[in-house]
């Protein structure tokens, strides 16, 4: 073998013993899918549970959900009691923060004792969070019904305040006991005897 | 059958014989890091079950984050006591806590180990009962 082969194979056979390493202890996954939805502090992306299953005999090392090019999450399993079986990892109850209105794919790559690198074990189609949630849209909003109330308050204030001027002048007009102002029961003389 | 007898007898004392210290022991950890907002990165637990010697109770346990890469420094960020007149378990010899549903705020862009700790009540010692792998904290917003 020439001085420069020796390289080139060399390196060839660091690539067989990659590809030989992903082919025995490839981690497999049941289907990825997930969604983006927006809160008032901004944008998260919420991920269904899944389940992954290390190559048989291997461990699950690690994993991570990667949205777009960032990773946003990276779970290691334990160190001594690494699991070997199927294993479904919970998911942080508020999902991960993301960019409202950006579009992202999230894939989940996973790594198990056979693997030398970690790999995509599923990924989902592209989705696109929403626009913020509409705070200051809210705001205009919220005022306006608070107006229409004291509109509607106001209205309901003038009515008691005629309705009082009314007895008030019945009163001054000395005509003495007021009849039964609604209901059953009855306002008791309020005139002058 | 004097031999026989010898064995049985041999096998009950040691079986009489108080458990040694450290008999507690807890299924494995898995932990991970995931960004909840700009600057805000939590540590989120699986969840976990400790098995503590038979008689016993569970006196406490800590999650203590591990930094890597830096000074190595060593946080608890959960520090767990059970009830003082009835600690759990109220019966049996497990305990699957619960973790806080929010998780556990942590610096962004830092590498960390968790690892488990805790002592039943006849340890006079705490144990470690599980560690995770390396896992490293997003630095920003994907």
């Amino acid at each position: 073998m020439t001085r420069r082969a020796r390289p080139l194979a060399g390196l060839l056979g660091v690539l067989a013993l990659l590809l030989a390493a992903r082919a025995e202890g490839v981690v497999t996954a049941s289907p990825i899918a997930a969604g983006c939805y927006a809160l008032p502090r901004g944008c998260r992306v919420h991920v269904d549970p899944f389940t992954l299953q290390p190559a048989s005999g291997w461990h699950l090392r690690s994993f991570q959900v990667v949205l777009g090019r960032a990773q946003v999450y990276d779970l290691h399993t334990d160190q001594d009691n690494p699991p070997s079986a199927a294993y479904t990892p919970t998911m942080p109850k508020l999902g991960f923060a993301a960019r409202c209105e950006t579009s992202y794919s999230a894939k989940v790559v996973a790594m198990d004792s056979g693997d030398l690198i970690p790999a995509t074990v599923g990924q989902t189609e592209p989705f696109t969070c929403p626009t913020a949630v509409p705070e200051s849209d809210a705001a205009p909003l919220g005022a306006i019904a608070a107006l229409a109330l004291l509109a509607r308050g106001a209205r309901a204030n003038r009515g008691f305040a005629s309705a009082c001027t009314r007895l008030h002048r019945r009163w001054l007009s000395g005509r003495g006991h007021v009849k039964r102002m609604g209901g059953s029961g009855s306002l008791v003389s309020a005139g002058p005897r | 059958m004097r031999r026989s007898l010898g064995s049985f007898v041999v096998l009950a004392l040691i079986a009489a014989v108080p458990r040694p210290a450290g008999a507690i022991f807890a299924s494995p950890v898995q932990a991970g890091c995931y960004i909840a907002a700009q600057n805000d990165c939590r540590v989120h637990v699986d969840p976990f079950t400790i098995n503590i010697a038979s008689g016993k109770k569970l006196a406490l346990f800590d999650l203590v984050l591990i930094q890597i890469g830096g000074t190595g420094a060593q946080t608890v960020i959960y520090d767990w006591r059970p009830d003082q007149s009835n600690p759990a378990p109220a019966s049996g010899t497990t305990y699957s806590p619960t973790v806080p549903s929010q998780d556990l705020g942590v610096s962004c862009g830092s590498s960390y180990e968790l690892s488990l700790q805790g002592r039943d009540t006849g340890d006079s010692s705490t144990f470690n009962l599980g560690l995770t792998g390396t896992f490293t904290c997003p630095s920003g917003l994907p």
